[in-house]
């Protein structure tokens, strides 16, 4: 018995193959790792840019500030990244403004309005998705 | 062709070349196939999405101000708690259409039995009510009449009887019925003796030797007791020789005369004491000096000692068997030992027993009395009431009394309420027995002032019983007719009923309510009607009378009330009862400003004023208090509305499920019976709130989650929660939602982002 295995370990032969095959195999893995990886990433953001869907309810001008009412109608959660007033983009409150799904909240700006003119609103979400909108000024 | 089938695939599975490329192209090929179905998947899923959201097509309708709620009508039949109910139904209540429910004023005239008793005067026998008072049978409530007046009589002894050995004095029997010092005298007598001595009893050592026939002794004072009498003499010697017999001699000293002589006593020679008894004891005077001697027929020795000076007397010429009187007596210093014995009165007794007669009535007290005195103090008397029950003096207890009495007057006197009728026998005779006893040497005498016997009892027997009435109608009455059948078991007795006024706080002691007449021993129907102000002789449904029984008598009876009923008639009134439910889940308690009740009736005459009321949970009753209208409605004869509103106090009225109980009531009493039509009676919340209305024209269900309320100076938003089907029509209602004057819109909001919009202008 213990001659076998002097004899086994003692033996050279087809270590090259072996070695090679398996480096191969492990290459192989790894590519089919960041393959699918990568696919599940750009999956992902394509389906949550697909799906938002977000309104508004409703603006309202009062004092200087023009609030919005957003309301999330689509199948994700959106973060309000941009507020553009006429093209203009401007800062809003909360600066942090998340809605859930089917949750509606203010959004508001601060900024001087005049009666009766018509201005554009447009809100853009973090996604790239946005919603506007003409609204005269009461 | 299969062959060339089988060839293809074995080269194929033979070829190892371009495998790898094959693999990776695959795989790639896998991964664009699951990017691809992917975004395909998920554009049909929001492309259906906007589809849906396109095909949405709500409509705000209606926007309208609410200011109260449908009507909320009686749910099941009216209660009649007064008058009479028709025709019709509750259903006919429920709208304003003409179908109407009738409901009348009608008279009553319950009858009631009496339900509860008092006894005020007597002893309840047996009875019950309102059993035994219900119908007139054989059952009767019973209860036994009780003394009320008592009649006082006193009787002096007719008679005396002398006991033992006293004696009359003097007086008559008519001087014992007053206090007046005029006395009946009795005399004591000797109930007890003592004995004793007098002499020389010391037995003195020399003697004197006395021959036959000579009488020797010597003088000694006698006590100072009265009534004395010598029984013996007893001398201390011996015979000289053999024996001898020796007679003692009692002699006065102051005549030396011989009072008695002694039985002769044969003595021997032994020395010792020796008696010579009296057969006639004779009498002794007290503080007397007596010569006390003896003479013996043959020769004695006689011994003495040493006396005063002529205190021995011995005569030597005397016969033993006569004694003579030792007239010629000499004299010696002796004093010889001899000495007598005596009996003497120690103990004075006197007892009398007085007689008398009396009444045979029912005694409920006896109060006897003697007033008396004896000649001398600290006489023990006892003074005893017989009894016949046991055919003794009592020695305590009733009928006895002790005390010592003196020369002063005295007054013994004892109360006895138990059994007193003990103390005579049938034909009411008695007898009091007074006795004197002192230990006293001294006679004394009793001296009766007054000796009396005085019975208590009743002439007059009175029952009375209270009767209540309960749970009655506590409807104003306007008549109350009463019915008394009753008996007592003897004739003649004054029998008064008497109904209790509430509003005096008095039983009736003339007119109505009040009867009086004397009955005949058997059933005697009575009646007590009462017409004017009947309504004092009832309070909340109680009222009560009272049957009594007098009569002069010394015997008990018994009054038998056979029965007892009240016929409660009232007026034309009519009071009914709707029962109604607010829908809380439409307009809950917190949303309610008010609550208004409309009546729709019409009646048949126009006298009276109707009201409406509300049962008030928190006072438990009825109550129109808070109403905007307390003073009722006077009907026109056509077709009348009366409405109320409960203003702010509407919560009193309205229990927690929304429950509330309306009552219509006439004004009063009347004397018209009213008819009354109720066309409708409701009741409905007042509220401020806001009606939507929507019309869904889509294709597909909407879900409204956004209500926005928009004028010129507000943007205000409600969550609502309502979905609206393909094609239906639905109505928000809300409590917190209040349209602004003026112009406003508004938006209603999807789930899916479509907005409909109403502009009020």
């Amino acid at each position: 018995m213990v001659k076998k295995l002097v004899r086994f370990f003692s033996d050279k032969r087809g270590i090259t193959p072996v070695l090679s095959n398996l480096l191969l195999m492990v290459v192989a893995v790894a590519a089919m790792s960041i393959a699918t990886t990568a696919t599940y990433v750009i999956t992902t953001n394509l389906r949550e840019t697909m799906s938002e869907r977000f309104i508004v309810e409703d603006v309202w001008f009062y004092n200087s500030t023009i609030s919005i009412y957003l309301r999330n109608t689509g199948k994700n959660s959106i973060q309000v990244s941009a507020v553009f007033i006429n093209s203009t983009r401007y800062f809003f409150t909360p600066t942090s403004f998340n809605l859930g799904i089917g949750n509606g909240g203010w959004l508001n700006i601060s900024t001087s309005w005049s009666s009766g003119n018509i201005y554009y609103l447009d809100i853009a979400t973090l996604r790239g998705n946005h919603v506007g909108g003409y609204y005269k000024a009461p | 062709m299969l062959e060339d089938i089988i060839r293809r695939l074995k080269r194929l599975k033979n070829a190892k070349k371009g495998i790898s490329n094959v693999i990776v192209i695959m795989l790639s090929l896998v991964l664009i196939v699951i990017i691809t179905a992917n975004v395909i998947l998920w554009s049909y899923q929001m492309n259906r999405f906007d589809w849906e959201k396109a095909q949405e097509g709500v409509r705000i309708t209606d926007v309208e101000r609410v200011k109260h709620s449908p009507w909320f009508t009686t749910r099941s039949e009216y209660r009649v708690s007064e008058g009479s109910y028709v025709s019709g139904s509750y259903t006919d209540t429920q709208t304003v259409d003409g179908h109407y429910e009738r409901f009348a004023e009608a008279l009553a005239a319950p009858l009631y039995y009496s339900s509860g008793y008092s006894v005020l005067g007597g002893t309840y026998l047996s009875g019950t009510v309102p059993d035994s008072v219900q119908t007139v049978d054989s059952s009767y409530f019973v209860v036994r009449s009780v003394g009320t007046a008592s009649a006082t009589i006193a009787y002096n002894p007719l008679g005396y009887n002398l006991l033992g050995s006293t004696t009359f004095v003097s007086g008559a029997i008519g001087d014992l019925t007053s206090n007046n010092g005029v006395y009946m005298t009795f005399r004591s007598y000797v109930s007890q003796l003592s004995s004793g001595t007098f002499g020389y009893t010391t037995a003195g050592s020399s003697y004197t030797t006395i021959s036959a026939n000579y009488m020797y002794g010597s003088v000694f004072t006698s006590p100072a007791y009265s009534g004395m009498t010598v029984q013996s003499i007893t001398f201390r010697g011996r015979a000289s020789f053999g024996t001898a017999n020796v007679k003692g001699v009692l002699v006065r000293h102051s005549d030396l005369t011989i009072v008695a002589v002694g039985n002769p006593v044969l003595i021997s020679t032994t020395l010792n004491w020796y008696t010579s008894i009296f057969s006639s004891p004779p009498s002794l005077s007290a503080n007397t000096e007596y010569v006390m001697m003896l003479i013996p027929s043959a020769s004695t020795r006689f011994y003495y000692g040493t006396g005063a000076a002529n205190q021995g007397h011995y005569d030597t010429t005397n016969n033993y068997v006569t004694p003579a009187n030792p007239t010629d007596a000499l004299h010696n210093n002796n004093q010889y030992s001899v000495y007598c014995t005596f009996t003497y009165p120690s103990q004075y007794t006197s007892e009398v027993e007085f007689t008398g007669t009396s009444n045979t009535e029912a005694w409920t007290e006896l109060v006897w009395t003697i007033d008396g005195s004896f000649t001398t103090d600290n006489v023990t008397a006892t003074f005893q009431l017989y009894n016949y029950q046991t055919g003794s003096y009592p020695t305590s207890g009733d009928g006895y009394l002790l005390d010592i009495i003196g020369i002063a007057d005295v007054t013994k006197t004892q109360t006895i309420t138990t059994d007193p009728t003990y103390f005579r026998d049938a034909s009411g005779n008695w007898r009091i027995k007074v006795t004197g006893v002192k230990n006293t040497n001294t006679q004394f005498d009793f001296k009766a002032d007054r000796i009396e016997f005085k019975t208590k009892y009743y002439n007059e027997y009175t029952v009375s019983t209270e009767f209540t009435f309960s749970n009655m109608n506590t409807q104003m009455p306007t008549q109350l007719n009463l019915t008394v059948v009753s008996e007592y078991n003897t004739a003649n007795v004054n029998v008064t009923i008497q109904v209790w006024n509430y509003s005096s706080s008095a039983y009736v002691t003339s007119g109505e309510g009040y009867l009086a007449y004397t009955s005949n021993g058997a059933n005697e129907t009575r009646l007590l009607s009462i017409n004017i102000n009947p309504q004092f002789y009832t309070s909340n449904g109680n009222a009560k009378i009272k049957i009594t029984g007098v009569k002069s008598t010394t015997s008990q009876y018994q009054q038998k009330i056979n029965q007892i009923s009240l016929y409660y008639k009232t007026a034309n009134t009519l009071k009914i009862t709707g029962f109604c439910a607010i829908d809380l889940s439409a307009y809950p308690l917190e949303e309610i400003k008010s609550v208004e009740i409309q009546l729709r009736y019409r009646a048949s005459d126009g006298d009276e004023k109707w009201f409406l009321k509300a049962y008030n949970w928190t006072e438990a009753t009825y109550s129109d208090a808070g109403f905007n209208s307390t003073t009722g409605n006077s009907p026109t004869t056509g077709w009348d509305y009366y409405v109320v509103n409960l203003t702010a106090w509407w919560h009193r009225y309205v229990w927690n499920n929304g429950t509330i109980y309306i009552q219509l009531i006439d004004q009063g009493p009347d004397s018209t019976a009213t008819t009354i039509d109720v066309d409708f009676l409701g009741v409905r919340v007042i509220i401020d709130g806001t009606r939507f209305s929507f019309k869904n024209e889509g294709a597909v269900t909407s879900h409204l989650v956004s209500l926005w309320i928009n004028n010129a100076t507000q943007h205000k938003h409600y969550s609502i929660n309502l979905f609206v089907n393909s094609g239906e029509n639905a109505t928000l209602l809300r409590w917190d939602v209040s349209l602004p004057t003026g112009d406003f819109a508004v938006k209603v909001v999807t789930e899916r982002g479509n907005i409909a919009i109403y502009t009020n202008t």
